[in-house]
């Protein structure tokens, strides 16, 4: 019913040949309520004329304006989306603008990495008084975004529409994760390291309830609390626990997309944004996602061996705050691979995993994802991906099989490849005094039960002296967030007990093999103040390397 | 335990009925269908969901226009009221009275603007200006559906106050506040009232004895029976939220608790002790006070006076103009000059900050009188030894050294000691130097941004007595519109924490403009945590937090994510 015209943006190409038709630009603008609002209201009132490609949303102060809302616009169809606030020093709540800017810095640099261009999203700082500003802003605004051209083709926008994600067949689930073997022992919500802290979690009764309303009621939900559906961690603790060899963080997966499609959602951590960060990353806008790549970084676009990076260049502008900085593993893993003779490629085409994404039952939004990082892996030829992120490693080597036709390629893990580099003596490690422990991440250790590599490369590090928590390997416990929903004062408290056992070793520095661990646990650290550092083991590698 | 569901598709309203929109145009005469195509706007609106009925009005903020509405929401059986017209900056409150006079909750109501912000502003593209209306009005339908309804917030306010701090600016707020028949606490750390003056002896610009003022103040206290005054008496603790605070003090050992409905601060400054400055000693080398104790006393015996300005003032540490010691400075050469004529007295400056009418005379009395005036310069520190004071003139371009028997310096007011304490108690902010800082420096200068707790005097930032004392008056003004009408009325537009989601972070405690978070600790299935609460009669619904909170944990009523995401969704 829009009389907009779009033109569609090919996905990797740059420049766009000027459209034939003049091309109407979708903006959103945000305004406060005190100032903006009634800026517009004035230019309004002295009849000042700006272009009707802008549509205001009131909102009560510039500070309110969550980034979800700009991702969900700029997702939903705008080409140009405007903030609009009080002056620095009006505010109407004395500072909300301050932190609209500082949020607007985080969410512009996103957005930039995402491939949007920067120019699309703006701030402005526009007084009650200010009307023939408020129109000059959006004329210049408007005019700006229609040179941009369009952010998204009508096709891009029209594939989010997904249709009811179709429904596994039931019988097929119960049998793959094995709850009807359930015999009730308890094991499982004995072992939950969810149900260690808050009381009322019980994965056995989730199952039972499941059960009934689904004998008794033909709805699988029906007495299923929502808390039961998104407090489950996937640590996969219970499988291992459980005698009948019930797979319950499977079965919850299955739970959460039936849960979506009546509209339930978990409390999504950040604001959404993580999960609305991974789906436009399958929108196939040219990201700007190697930025990070050092010059001195020897990289190569025609190696058959990729480094598969993931999301760290998304997590670096969100996370610095908790003291966390994921980029550096991805530029250790360079580092350490060019040190083995090792000149990766490294592709601005890769979209994220979609971990997160199966984890919260977004089935659809997963698979998108994963067809996208098939197809590139078929279109570039490589023969082996390394990675440095566990959850990548797991979600290419056993959840890409179980939805697609496999593609015949090498799946390998840093630690396993420092594991057979260092036996080999290809990698020179120097001297490296401390007391260290370390982080099992449940991808790489329970899921994928690779234990031992990591223990050996760290111990191959002369002087490291490597403690062990009280809980470790299979009965290692969880950073406390594995897919952004439902971060509480119970997984607190969860990564209070993991950090006292860390601090317990007598070790300074936790070790983290996984960027999300590391965030999770910086995190928590920083909430409770613990002195324990928290650092990514390839910095302590490349340190080493340095010695040698 | 359940988690708040952020529905991602529709959230169903609280009371089970399914949405019945009722959709009511405006043309505002030719305003909005001169430009907008009414009819084809209306049509739409009839096609979007939840929609159950769609009217045109010529005018729908005139009589026929509301009671249009009324007869609609009765005969309709509407339960969600969309207006596409003008500004709710304006009319929103208008139409809301109109819902709930017709028996529907009036925040079950939207207004969309398609005048200020649609007709008027896109006069030469009707056609487009009508698609505008239309994804407006679209974008409105999708809002009102899932609005709930909600009730304003009342709260009573305890009519009593407390006044913190017995100088001039507490006495003359605790005064004005009794005047209105309210009871008063007035607490004073000292074992008298009065504050700064007490050691002052003189007053500029009347030259009356600060003595008699502060005794004027103090008769006039003792006839306020509805004051009750505290002296050597400190606050230990305050809890709770205007209206409603609870106070416990210690008056020389003895401890009161009460109940107060508003809390003025009025703590002033004191002098900064010079120490280490320029020979600073006490004995020659003096603060002004100690030369107004040996005036007042007829001790002072000087005949060549020096007085040094701006001693720690205006300097990197402490950026601020002090704005009362020139005036002193000045009061106190007049006064010499007029008693012991045969001194001599220099003052040593680096601007000369004599604001307003009275005190620009009083300058220029003193150069009339013979006072010197010698400028000094950041850069060139006068040099004090014993009995002369060595200053780089820079008209002259060289050192000029003045004799003195007696050095006067003159150092700024500073914050007293406490401050912090009893701002973090208050939960108000304080500026850079210690100073208290008002809600806003020229729209709510004797008010916190904390409801209920009102500032007044050199506790702001240094001032003299007539300031201090109509900032008093001024705090007790505003103090008094909820002591006198007994009630606080909020717009249910507040933050609310979902406590199974909250991981006690404090981010969204620190944030908060209006102190309106705390933490408490709760036992829930016999599991112990600590999670954030927030107070929606001080919540002002900015919706900082809950931007900032990183577990999502925040929701804001009226304006929550999924009304805004609804919008969006339905923009494109
Ligand atoms: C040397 C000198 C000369 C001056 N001469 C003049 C003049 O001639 N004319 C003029 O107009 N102004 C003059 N002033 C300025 C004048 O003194 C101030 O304007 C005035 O005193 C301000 O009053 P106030 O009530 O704001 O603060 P204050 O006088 O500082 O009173 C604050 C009171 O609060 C009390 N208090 C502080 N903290 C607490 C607490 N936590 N709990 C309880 N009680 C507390 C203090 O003990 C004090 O009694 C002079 C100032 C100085 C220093
Ligand atoms: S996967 Fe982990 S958190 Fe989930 S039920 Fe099993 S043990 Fe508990
Ligand atoms: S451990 Fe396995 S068998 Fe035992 S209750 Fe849990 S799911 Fe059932
Ligand atoms: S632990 Fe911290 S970083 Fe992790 S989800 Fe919770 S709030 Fe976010
Ligand atoms: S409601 Fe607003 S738009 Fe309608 S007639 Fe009244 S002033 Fe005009
Ligand atoms: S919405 Fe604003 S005023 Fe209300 S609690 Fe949050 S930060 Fe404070
Ligand atoms: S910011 Fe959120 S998680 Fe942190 S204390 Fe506040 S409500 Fe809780």
């Amino acid at each position: 019913m829009s009389t907009v015209t779009k033109q569609p943006r090919k996905a990797e190409k740059a420049e766009e040949k000027a459209p034939a038709t003049v091309f109407e630009p979708s903006i959103l603008a945000f305004a406060c309520n005190w100032c903006s609002y009634a800026g517009a209201d004035l230019a309004g009132v002295s009849r000042l004329q700006y272009p009707p490609n802008v549509k205001l949303i009131r909102v009560m102060c510039s500070g309110r304006v969550s980034p979800i809302f700009v991702l969900e616009a700029f997702k939903k169809g705008a080409d140009g989306v405007i903030i609009t606030g009080c002056h620095i020093g009006d505010c109407h709540y004395q500072d909300g603008n301050v932190k609209a800017e500082t949020m607007f810095k985080k969410l512009a640099e996103v957005l930039r990495v995402l491939g949007v261009e920067p120019e699309r999203l703006r701030l402005e700082w526009i007084s009650a008084s200010e009307g023939q500003r408020f129109a000059t802003i959006m004329t210049e605004f408007t005019e700006k975004v229609r040179k941009l051209g369009p952010l998204l083709s009508p096709e891009q926008i029209k594939a989010q529409e997904t249709g009811p994600a179709e429904s596994s067949d039931l019988k097929e689930l119960v049998r793959e994760t094995g709850v009807y073997q359930c015999i009730e022992c308890g094991k499982c919500t004995g072992g939950c390291l969810m149900a260690r802290f808050n009381p009322q979690v019980s994965p056995r009764l989730a199952m039972k309830n499941f059960f009934v309303s689904y004998f008794s009621h033909k709805q699988p939900l029906k007495l299923l609390s929502m808390d039961e559906v998104w407090y489950c961690l996937t640590c996969e603790t219970c499988h291992y626990h459980c005698p009948a060899g019930v797979d319950f963080a499977k079965f919850i997966v299955w739970l959460r997309s039936e849960a979506i499609k009546l509209g339930k959602t978990g409390t999504p951590t950040h604001g959404g944004v993580m999960h609305a960060m991974m789906e436009f990353q399958a929108l196939g806008l040219k990201q700007n996602r190697l930025d990070w790549v050092d010059s001195s970084a020897q990289v190569d676009e025609k190696s058959d061996t990729m480094y598969y990076v993931g999301c760290l260049p998304y997590f670096e502008p969100i996370f610095t705050e908790t003291g966390a900085h994921p980029l550096a593993m991805a530029r250790n893993t360079l580092k350490i691979l060019n040190a083995l003779g090792i000149k990766p490629s490294v592709y601005e085409g890769e979209v994220c995993c979609g971990h997160d994404l199966y984890w919260t039952g977004n089935i659809e939004g997963f698979k998108k994802l994963a067809a996208l990082n098939l197809e590139n892996i078929q279109k570039t030829g490589v023969k082996r991906i390394i990675f440095s992120c566990p959850e990548c490693f797991y979600t290419y080597k056993i959840l890409y099989p179980q939805f697609f036709k496999t593609v015949e390629v090498e799946t390998v893990h840093m630690m396993q490849l420092l594991d057979e580099k260092i036996k080999k003596g290809e990698l020179k490690l120097g001297r490296l005094e401390g007391k260290f422990t370390f982080q099992d991440p449940c991808r790489l250790g329970r899921l994928l039960a690779i234990y031992d590599e990591p223990r050996r490369v760290l111990k191959s590090v002369k002087g490291l002296d490597l403690q062990c928590m009280e809980e470790i390997r299979k009965e290692s416990i969880c950073c406390g967030s594995t897919h952004w929903v439902s971060c509480s004062s119970y997984t607190k408290q969860l990564q209070k007990y993991r950090l006292g056992q860390a601090v317990d070793t007598g070790a300074s520095t936790l070790l983290t093999a996984c960027p999300k661990c590391q965030i999770h646990l910086s995190c928590a650290a920083k909430d409770l103040k613990t002195k324990m550092k928290i650092q990514d083991y390839t910095e302590i590698i490349v340190q080493a390397m340095e010695q040698a | 335990m359940s988690i708040q569901l952020q529905a991602t598709k529709k959230q169903d309203p609280p009371d089970e009925e399914t949405p019945r929109i009722g959709v009511f145009i405006c043309h505002c005469g030719a305003n909005i269908a001169g430009f907008v195509n009414v009819e084809e706007a209306a049509k739409y609106a009839s096609s979007l969901p939840d929609v159950a009925f769609v009217q045109k009005n010529l005018y729908t903020c005139s009589e026929t226009g509301l009671r249009e509405i009324k007869t609609a929401i009765k005969e309709h059986k509407l339960n969600r009221v969309l207006v596409a017209s003008c500004t709710p900056r304006t009319h929103e409150p208008l139409f809301k009275s109109t819902c709930q006079e017709a028996g529907l909750n009036r925040y079950l109501f939207e207004l969309v603007n398609i005048r200020e912000q649609c007709s008027w502003v896109h006069m030469q593209d009707p056609v487009r200006a009508t698609e505008k209306a239309k994804q407006l009005i679209r974008m409105g339908v999708a809002r009102v559906a899932l609005l709930e309804p909600r009730q304003e917030i009342t709260v009573e306010v305890t009519r009593k106050a407390l006044v913190i701090g017995g100088g001039v600016a507490g006495i003359s707020a605790a005064l004005s506040i009794a005047a209105s028949n309210i009871p008063v606490i007035l607490v004073e750390r000292e074992k008298e009232l009065g504050g700064l003056l007490r050691d002052v002896n003189k007053l500029y610009p009347t030259l009356g004895a600060a003595s008699e003022l502060v005794d004027e103040h103090v008769k006039k206290l003792q006839k306020a029976p509805l004051i009750k005054v505290m002296t050597r008496a400190k606050v230990l603790n305050v809890s709770g939220f205007i209206g409603n605070y609870k106070v416990q003090i210690d008056s020389a050992g003895e401890q009161i608790e009460d109940t107060v409905g508003v809390i003025v601060v009025a703590t002033g400054a004191r002098i900064m002790i010079p120490n280490g400055m320029y020979g600073y000693d006490g004995k020659n080398v003096v603060m002004q006070t100690e030369l107004e104790r040996r005036l007042k006393d007829g001790s002072f015996s000087a005949r060549s006076v020096v007085m040094i300005q701006c001693v720690g003032a205006r300097v990197p540490e402490r950026e601020y103009c002090s704005r009362i010691c020139c005036m002193t400075a000045i009061k106190n050469a007049i006064l010499i000059r007029e008693t012991y004529p045969e001194t001599e007295i220099f003052v040593v400056y680096r601007d000369i900050q004599t604001f307003g009418t009275l005190y620009e005379e009083d300058y220029r009395r003193a150069r009339e009188l013979g006072v010197g005036f010698l400028r000094y310069g950041l850069a060139k520190l006068p040099a004090v030894d014993e009995g002369g004071v060595t200053v780089y003139d820079e008209l002259l371009g060289k050192n000029v050294r003045i004799p003195y028997e007696l050095l006067v310096l003159s150092a700024p007011l500073v914050a007293p000691e406490g401050v912090t304490e009893l701002s973090k108690m208050l939960k108000v902010p304080l500026d850079a130097n210690g100073f208290y800082l008002e809600a806003h420096a020229k729209l709510r200068p004797v008010e916190f941004a904390t409801d209920g707790v009102y500032l007044c005097g050199c506790a702001r930032w240094p001032c003299d007595i007539g300031d201090a004392v109509y900032q008093g008056r001024g705090s007790a003004a505003r103090a008094l519109i909820p002591l006198r009408k007994g009630k606080v009325y909020a717009e249910p537009l507040y933050a609310e924490v979902n406590p199974n989601v909250c991981r006690d972070c404090r981010r969204c405690v620190e944030s908060c403009p209006y102190s309106a978070i705390t933490t408490v600790e709760e036992t829930v299935h016999g599991y112990q945590r600590t999670v954030s609460k927030v107070n929606p009669v001080l919540c002002k619904g900015c919706g900082a937090c809950s931007v900032l909170c990183p577990t999502g944990a925040i929701g804001m009523k009226h304006y929550d994510n999924t009304l805004i995401m609804a919008m969006i969704g339905k923009a494109f």
